[in-house]
């Protein structure tokens, strides 16, 4: 966003509107969607996985007794809208409101992906966009927006290797079997549904499958382009766009939280 | 290409701590993706990359409410992902006779530590049997707060299908797993 507004990463404060705008519209999303600690209150069963954090996170205590009481899921999840409000006005306290927000969307999501036994790698992308505000110095803000920036080439780009590496590349009938799995639900339930439509036609043709993989493989891998330069730094962003909205179109996976990284 | 206009060249120079804090990033993120952990923030992100093959028969959870199939996917992503999950490790437990399996991880991530350590960590990470039971009960509040609506009966079943033709046919199986009235 910044390459297709044209932005210094010195115009900071355009910048911050920018990213902070759109933090709020997943905020809202994520309401809409049911993604808050207040709709998930007393559930009972944990699902902390084998995930390092989530064990630090559970030995603390910390999400079992947000998801008990009421009051601190509210107060939780209405701490996280306030301080994303702040973040987008205010100037001079961004940093340290910046810092407040990580702590309390690291409450909310932890509290909230262990009693929806849910663990969602995009939340990751989230909390390496907002770093960057968390320091006041022009030099440590770009430094940090830099590492931002290489993390979502390395997710694009890992990402690519593994499809290649793992196999899946190389069999061109996998993504059709891929979507008959990925969609079971909606074959069963909903097959009217935009997502299903799309896939069943790749699912009768194997071919045209494997086709979209490889142009899935090659959306990724172009982004290898931007460890070198800055220069197409507006096509990768919008390319990261079209790849968000078919991942969703095709497989119905939210990628919007990784698309933040792009701005 | 020149090394010194490198991005952790120039890092080093410009800010020693940072440096330090990106440097312990990239080993983390390497460790975890040897060893093939998903630890946030450090995932392996390896989406969609393995060789899928079709199963004979596949196993899908079907909610009903008042006796009549509700359309799950109708729901928002995260609010289907909740159901099913939740529903996923409640029917693994309850299987299971209410022993939950993290416990051998844990047992096997605290063997170097005193006993009461591992007894700390079984009790805050494990899912204990009170807990559980409270699921069905906690289930029918989430989906009449979800569906808006007041539900008598809530049931959710196991149905098999089998993949014909480019078709799911159901197998007249299904067995009933979870079953909550009010």
């Amino acid at each position: 966003m910044k390459a297709l507004l044209n932005l210094n990463i010195q115009e900071r404060n355009t910048f911050a509107k920018v990213l902070f705008g759109y933090f709020l519209i997943l905020l809202i999303f994520r309401f809409q969607s049911g993604a808050f600690l207040i709709f998930q209150y007393q559930q009972p069963i944990k699902g902390f996985g084998i995930d390092w954090i989530f064990w630090l996170s559970a030995c603390s205590g910390f999400p079992q007794y947000i998801i008990q009481h009421y009051w601190a899921c509210v107060v939780v999840d209405s701490t996280v809208v306030i301080l994303s409000i702040a973040c987008f006005f205010s100037t001079k306290w961004r940093n340290l409101f910046c810092i407040a927000l990580l702590i309390f969307f690291f409450l909310q999501r932890m509290t909230l992906e262990t009693y929806a036994c849910t663990h969602s790698k995009s939340t990751a992308a989230l909390f390496i966009a907002l770093l960057p505000f968390c320091f006041k110095s022009e030099k440590n803000f770009s430094l940090v927006s830099e590492f931002s920036r290489y993390f979502l080439l390395y997710i694009l780009i890992i990402s690519a290797f593994y499809k290649f590496y793992n196999g899946a590349l190389l069999s061109p009938e996998n993504f059709a079997v891929t979507l008959v799995n990925q969609h079971s639900d909606l074959a069963t339930l909903n097959p009217q549904h935009i997502s299903y439509s799309i896939a069943s036609v790749l699912i009768a043709h194997p071919l045209y499958a494997g086709v979209a993989y490889i142009v899935l493989f090659l959306t990724q891998v172009i982004f290898v382009i931007g460890v070198f330069t800055r220069k197409y730094d507006t096509l990768l962003f919008v390319i990261l766009l079209i790849f968000a909205v078919m991942t969703y179109l095709v497989m119905r996976i939210y990628n919007m939280d990784i698309t933040v990284l792009g701005l | 290409m020149n090394p010194t206009n490198w991005y952790l060249v120039r890092l080093y120079k410009q800010n020693k701590v940072l440096f330090t804090f990106v440097t312990l990033f990239i080993a983390f993120q390497i460790y975890f993706n040897n060893k093939h952990i998903h630890s946030f923030p450090f995932f392996v992100w390896d989406m969609y990359s393995h060789t899928q093959s079709l199963p004979d028969t596949l196993t899908q959870t079907e909610v009903f409410i008042d006796n009549k199939r509700i359309d799950i996917t109708q729901l928002s992503i995260w609010e289907e992902l909740s159901v099913l999950n939740t529903y996923k490790t409640y029917n693994r437990l309850h299987r299971n006779n209410y022993y939950d399996p993290i416990d051998e991880v844990v047992r096997n991530r605290t063997k170097y530590f005193p006993e009461p350590v591992y007894s700390y960590v079984s009790n805050k990470v494990c899912n204990q049997r009170h807990e559980t039971e409270k699921y069905a009960k906690w289930l029918h509040l989430y989906l009449e707060q979800i569906l808006h609506k007041k539900i008598k009966t809530i049931e959710l079943k196991d149905v098999q299908y089998l993949y014909i033709n480019n078709h799911f046919q159901p197998i007249n199986n299904s067995c009933s797993v979870l079953k909550n009235e009010q």
